[in-house]
């Protein structure tokens, strides 16, 4: 007689289906997104207007290199628009209406705080047109008429989420920076035509508080599309987009320090300063949020070693296995000790200078790599238990 | 309304395969045809297949067929997390992937716990079985239970107390993985010796 309590419960299986470019993709849609909280903060704070344009701009191309790369990954690149069709109402429809009830809206507050008539009839005008081509598109179906109509989305699925998200982040990213370019680049002074009607200080701060926001919410859902993965333990925990979402913010921090340290020595003494004592502010910032990235990062592999099996496998897999040189080495070594210590034993210590710059740029690049790493590994780590019999 | 479902006896079953053949038969043509042409043919994944899996303690041990394929789940994870509807429930209970709609981001395949799905490499988009829904509609049998010698694979409607799958699952046939909630609807019944 053979007992049933011999039967294997399960196996484990690696996952092999997502690997480097949705690894890029998860950190450059955490990266960028988060860029536009640093951005936005800056901005409000009164840092040198060429330092809040590079973050900004960076987070946009961020974002858009990393839908590509989750473009590439499709088995069908040339249908990732699919999904977008959204049932009974377009989505670029959707959003020329939103953007057009906003425009009424501010356009209505003008008004009621007496601004010149001419900002309010630019907003209002603005409104209706938007509003008119809201409800073109959607008649029309933008020339997708054979699909968008068709049920073709998914509300429950997190990549339809996450696309929402992307599209309407970049859209309030552009609108925010666009009017700072338009003032700042002669080139592109023609474009002050359009971005006059919210280039004053209030409706750029309630747009880039919405691209903000946005944004922490493109980083969370990185980690949340596949924290929803009920299949991979190691994968489903709560831990997971608070982990993502922490590293993200290092990591927009570091990419700051990238972006600001190259432009020191191309700004007049008095800027010059106020970058340094910048980059030296931000690095600060990171190395306390690495400090608490560290402390997530610990607690979430310990909790997953204890199960279930698959989670230990996991674990087992970033300690002992094939991906402990990338996780050990470079995730925990490169990405956060070396620049912890680096940053409070050395850039921290003594009086700012154009060399600590130059250390906070290298390791801000190796805050970079250990963030790529950590979505690499963490994806390679995710094992299946598959049930048995 | 029918809601189909399947018990595979793995006390019934010899591993003889002829499951396995004859959905490769019925299903996956152009598939061998690919896999032959491109010499690949034994590293190509199939809708159902079976693994021998050793059970027991010597000298008291015997070999297990285990019949993977997909569950059928009443509640399925892939369907839930596909971002365009391509994967989809029939109004007969049966998981279906409309291939035409598939972006082919693989979610759906980290998604389901029961590694049902593979990269179908003549479409580029996921493939698994289907219960035969085509023959289903057309009255008959799914294939894989046509050609089993020993009846060891049984199909019907779950929800006909006189179905003989009814029968055997309401004897204590249960589904594999049925923790994670998503109601299988392929049971199983385990041999006690």
């Amino acid at each position: 007689m053979i007992g049933l309590t011999s039967y294997p419960a399960y196996e484990l299986l690696r996952q092999h289906w997502w690997g480097d470019l949705i690894a890029i993709y998860l950190f450059l849609g955490g990266l960028g997104g988060m860029t536009m909280l640093v951005s936005y903060y800056h901005w409000l704070k009164g840092a040198p207007t060429r330092s809040v344009l590079s973050e900004g701009i960076g987070g946009i191309i961020a974002v858009l290199i990393g839908i590509g790369c989750l473009v590439l990954d499709l088995g069908h690149p040339e249908r990732a628009y699919y999904i977008l069709m959204v049932p009974g109402l377009n989505p670029f429809a959707a959003v020329l209406l939103v953007v057009g009830v906003i425009a009424l809206l501010v356009s209505y507050y003008y008004h009621t705080h007496k601004a010149s008539r001419e900002t309010v009839v630019g907003c209002l005008i603005g409104g209706v047109v938007s509003l008119a081509a809201g409800v073109m598109v959607h008649a029309t179906g933008l020339g997708m008429a054979g699909l968008y109509p068709t049920l073709m989305t998914n509300m429950t699925s997190f990549i339809f989420v996450g696309t929402i998200l992307l599209i309407m982040f970049i859209i309030f990213s552009i609108l925010f920076v666009a009017p700072i370019i338009a003032k700042r680049w002669r080139v592109l002074r023609w474009l002050r035509t359009i971005t006059k009607f919210w280039e004053e200080k209030r409706p750029l701060e309630v747009i880039g508080l919405i691209a903000t926001l946005l944004g922490i919410g493109v980083a969370l859902y990185t980690g949340i599309l596949i924290g929803v993965v009920e299949s991979v333990p190691f994968w489903h925990t709560p831990a997971l987009p608070i982990l993502f979402l922490v590293s993200a913010f290092s990591t927009s921090l570091s990419f700051y320090c990238v972006l600001l340290t190259p432009q020191i020595p191309l700004v007049g003494w008095k800027d010059k300063e106020k970058l340094v004592r910048l980059v030296h502010q931000v690095a600060y910032a990171d190395g306390v949020t690495m400090i608490f990235e560290l402390i997530v990062l610990g607690t979430y592999a310990l909790i997953s070693s204890y199960g279930p099996p698959a989670a230990m496998n996991s674990v087992e897999l970033l300690i002992q296995g094939d991906l402990a040189p990338a996780f050990l080495g470079g995730v925990v070594l490169i990405g956060l000790v070396v620049p912890i210590l680096g940053i409070f034993l050395y850039e921290l210590r003594g009086p700012y200078s154009g060399k600590k710059a130059l250390t906070a740029f290298i390791l801000s690049l190796l805050v970079l790599i250990g963030g790529l790493l950590l979505r690499y590994v963490v994806l390679s780590a995710g094992v299946l238990q598959v049930p048995l019999v | 309304m029918t809601r189909y479902g399947m018990v595979i006896d793995m006390g019934r079953c010899v591993g003889c395969g002829a499951c396995v053949a004859a959905c490769i038969s019925e299903n996956l043509g152009l598939e061998v045809a690919k896999a032959m042409e491109e010499g690949k043919l034994d590293k190509m994944e199939l809708r159902t297949h079976i693994d021998e899996i050793e059970i027991g303690v010597f000298p008291t041990v015997r070999i297990l067929f285990h019949h993977s394929m997909c569950r059928h789940c009443e509640d399925p994870p892939c369907v839930r997390v596909c971002p365009t509807g391509a994967s989809y429930k029939n109004k007969d209970g049966i998981v279906l992937i409309d291939k035409d709609k598939c972006i082919g981001c693989k979610y759906c395949m980290t998604a389901c716990p029961f590694n049902a799905r593979y990269i179908d490499e003549v479409t580029m988009t996921p493939d698994k079985c289907t219960f035969c829904e085509h023959r289903v509609k057309e009255g008959k049998l799914p294939a894989c239970v046509e050609a089993c010698p020993t009846h060891a694979r049984v199909f019907g409607d779950l929800d006909d107390p006189n179905s003989k799958v009814s029968k055997i699952v309401s004897e204590g046939a249960t589904p594999a993985g049925a923790f994670y909630g998503t109601k299988p609807k392929v049971y199983y019944v385990r041999p006690t010796r």
